[in-house]
């Protein structure tokens, strides 16, 4: 791989970087089979430890250019910050989900209501950058922390004009959203005192989104025309009066939007992986520039393929389905260019893992800049 | 300190401040370990101020960090490094994770998991139900009346009760001779008349007796109602229902907190209303017969009642088993002692309701 340096006009060699994973399913299983009884012996106590453990093993088995990196999380920080975040927010939930119950009446449905837009508005948000300052913290790789130093202030703002968009133009922001939150949370992580730089545009993905929707709908509306003209001997004012009509009319429509729904997930899965390489493609560190050869097809295998597993195993290997989530995840990025480590110096920064507990309550995960762990 | 010629890994040391790494040899030393990089100072550290955060897995190369953060790290890719820290540092100078000793652990973690299951288990089997029993034996009576009448306007609610005058009054009648005197008389009792058909009696915490109109529709003589009666007033005096409603309670209270839901707590608050889905110990039941032969003898009623009632269920196959009596002990054991009992009982009965006309008790409920 080569490229032309315009500074000095010289054709320079481009180095490729990949990140391997060592770990296996096996191993997984193992620490997940221990986390799962020690969690049910401690009445749930153990559950933040175990979680703690499950990272220390995954992050550990990564490796960049022949390190690996670590994790220095504790389960005791993630428990104190648990304990904060519940002292803190039980009254909020009580509102929320208790209240309305007990009290039945408009009074405590308001105050339902209000609390649940508060905690979508204000603590996502929260949460989500939080999650990362914490994460971000407690990463290591040749002994440099990471860190996440974006301000909750800005993603706040980000975040509610976003939503306020999104629900304006029934989704069609999405992209421009979700293009800016990658940016935020991108140009906002750093490895020591080097930051990651992106330069994506929300308006380089519209257009294939809006292609994958139009041609998602075609697919829907040919299906719909076919059921109909197949079924056109059938008189529909009298359906209600022949039940085995509408048996046929709904076998007679059946292959037609089995083959629609086909279709459309091909399609959102097209998107999905031409995002991923988007988003990869637009984000760099020092001289470096990322590159995703995820694709449709590899994609598509690997969510089905999980999906299998996961329902012919009853859910017994989900330790693999994570593990092969990590391979599949390291194994179609790479780093290409030059890195200057010598001018990476230490600066770590303070997180709490408060935000941490909170993710984990809202039941919400790493979305955007999305390292496997 | 001298280093030993025999003890020595390569290795990479990484200083904590940059992200360069710098190739060292490790002398391992009884108190610690030296590092030496081809160029520049060698470094000392002492084990005690050693962590090992990576190297708990097969494969994984061995991490040593030292000093608070940013600690420094040495990476040593030769996991026999830890087997010798063993063998050369003074004991519990350092924490080492050997990987070949996982199996160790494992079956460390696996046995003291297996330990805590059993405690579980013996909680589950013994411990509760004693503390759960010694508990209801101690409950007020009032408490009692309330959790009784709780049950009964789950199971026999309003509307289902049958209450016409001349029938209720024989009923209570039969009920009255029965506690008039002896233990069963700490309880103000209820009788409680049910529409249902199906043959069926049971007795709720604090006093409360449900009969079902096809129990009396089967009966021939009120001898046998009041024999099943007496052995519903048994369960009454030896507060089986409220053992059993308490130790329920517990169980599903320990099994919910094991499971870490206390969402289940609610709903099994809510099951334990109905009495008509747990069932007695063979051992309540059987002393439930045997006391109630007793009774029945000191009330001066027939004993034989209770036993007839048993045949009868017994050879009718048209009359579907009553739930209280569907469960073990089987019903010819049950017969076998109540006859024994009946036989060695002395009894001098007296007639119930002798000018009360049996057949028109099933208009209880007209």
């Amino acid at each position: 791989m080569a490229s032309f340096e315009a500074s000095t006009g010289r054709i320079v060699a481009l180095t490729p970087h990949q990140a391997s994973f060592y770990g296996s399913g096996g191993g997984l299983f193992g620490i997940y089979l221990r986390n799962i009884l020690l969690t049910l012996v401690t009445l749930g106590i153990y559950y933040l430890w175990g979680k703690n453990r499950l990272r220390t093993y995954v992050v550990s088995q990564c490796e960049f250019q022949g390190d690996r990196f670590a994790w220095h999380g504790t389960g005791k920080e993630l428990f104190i910050g648990a304990l904060k975040v519940f002292a803190v927010l039980a009254p909020v939930f009580f509102l929320i989900s208790v209240a309305p119950v007990v009290w039945k009446n408009i009074a405590s449905q308001l105050a339902s209501n209000a609390a649940g837009l508060l905690v979508y508005l204000f603590l996502v948000p929260l949460a989500l950058v939080g999650m990362r300052r914490y994460r971000f913290s407690r990463l290591s790789w040749r002994g440099i922390r990471f860190s996440f130093r974006g301000r909750v202030r800005d993603f706040l703002k980000l975040f509610l004009r976003g939503a306020l968009f999104m629900g304006l133009t029934f989704g069609l922001y999405a992209p421009f959203f979700q293009t800016q939150q990658r940016k935020f949370f991108s140009e906002n992580t750093y490895f020591g005192n080097a930051r990651f730089a992106f330069d994506g545009k929300g308006r380089d993905l519209f257009g294939r989104l809006l292609l994958s929707l139009v041609v998602a709908g075609a697919a829907f509306g040919v299906a719909a025309v076919v059921a109909v003209a197949t079924v056109g001997q059938f008189r529909f004012s009298r359906l209600s009066e022949r039940p085995d009509a509408i048996t046929q009319l709904v076998v007679a429509a059946l292959p037609g939007f089995a083959v629609a729904i086909l279709v459309a997930v091909v399609v959102v899965f097209w998107y999905l992986a031409y995002r991923h390489r988007y988003y990869w493609s637009h984000t760099s560190f020092q001289a470096a520039r990322f590159r995703s050869t995820v694709t449709a097809g590899k994609l598509l295998w690997l969510w089905v393929s999980n999906l299998l597993l996961i329902i012919v195993t009853l859910g017994i290997a989900i330790p693999w389905v994570l593990a092969r989530n990590v391979r599949f995840n390291l194994a179609n990025i790479t780093l290409i260019g030059s890195l200057d480590l010598s001018s990476v110096v230490q600066e770590a920064q303070q997180a709490g893992a408060g935000a941490e507990s909170l993710a984990g309550m809202l039941n919400i995960d790493f979305a955007g800049f999305d390292l496997p762990f | 300190m001298a280093a030993d010629p025999n003890r020595e890994w390569s290795g990479w040391y990484y200083d904590g401040r940059t992200a360069q790494r710098t190739p060292v040899v490790v002398h391992l030393q009884r108190e610690g370990l030296t590092l030496i990089p081809r160029e520049g100072a060698s470094r000392w550290w002492r084990f005690a101020d050693i962590r090992q955060t990576q190297g708990n897995h097969p494969g994984e190369p061995i991490r040593f960090e030292h000093g608070s953060d940013p600690a420094e790290v040495l990476i040593v890719s030769d996991g026999a490094i830890l087997a010798a820290i063993r063998e050369i540092a003074p004991p519990r100078a350092m924490r080492v994770h050997v990987p070949t000793r996982r199996t160790v652990w494992t079956v460390a973690t696996v046995g003291t998991v297996v330990a805590i299951v059993v405690v579980w288990w013996l909680l589950y089997a013994w411990g509760i139900p004693a503390l759960a029993d010694a508990v209801a034996a101690r409950l007020p009576v009032a408490w009692e009346e309330q959790l009784g009448a709780t049950v009964t306007d789950t199971v026999a609610p309003l509307e289902r009760r049958c209450s016409r005058p001349a029938q209720y009054a024989a009923l209570k009648d039969i009920l009255g001779r029965l506690t008039a005197s002896g233990p069963s008389a700490a309880y103000r009792y209820t009788l409680i008349v049910t529409t249902d058909e199906t043959p069926n009696a049971f007795a709720a915490p604090g006093g409360f007796v449900v009969v079902t109109r096809g129990l009396l529709r089967v009966s021939d003589r009120p001898e046998e109602v009041a024999g099943v009666m007496a052995h519903e007033i048994q369960h009454v005096v030896h507060r089986h229902g409220t053992k059993l409603l308490v130790r329920e309670l517990s169980l599903q209270a320990l099994v919910s907190l094991a499971a870490g839901d206390l969402r289940g707590l609610r709903s099994t608050l809510d099951a334990a209303r109905s009495l008509g889905g747990l069932r007695y110990r063979r051992a309540d039941e059987m002393l439930a017969d045997h006391d109630a032969v007793g009774l029945l003898a000191t009330s001066h009623v027939d004993p034989r009642g209770l036993q007839q009632f048993f045949e009868k269920i017994k050879q009718s196959s048209a009359i579907q088993l009553p739930a209280y009596l569907s469960t073990h002990p089987p019903l010819e054991e049950r017969i076998a002692a109540v006859s024994r009992l009946v036989a060695s009982t002395p009894a001098q009965p007296i007639p119930l309701l002798p000018d009360y006309p049996w057949t028109e008790i099933t208009q209880i409920c007209q």
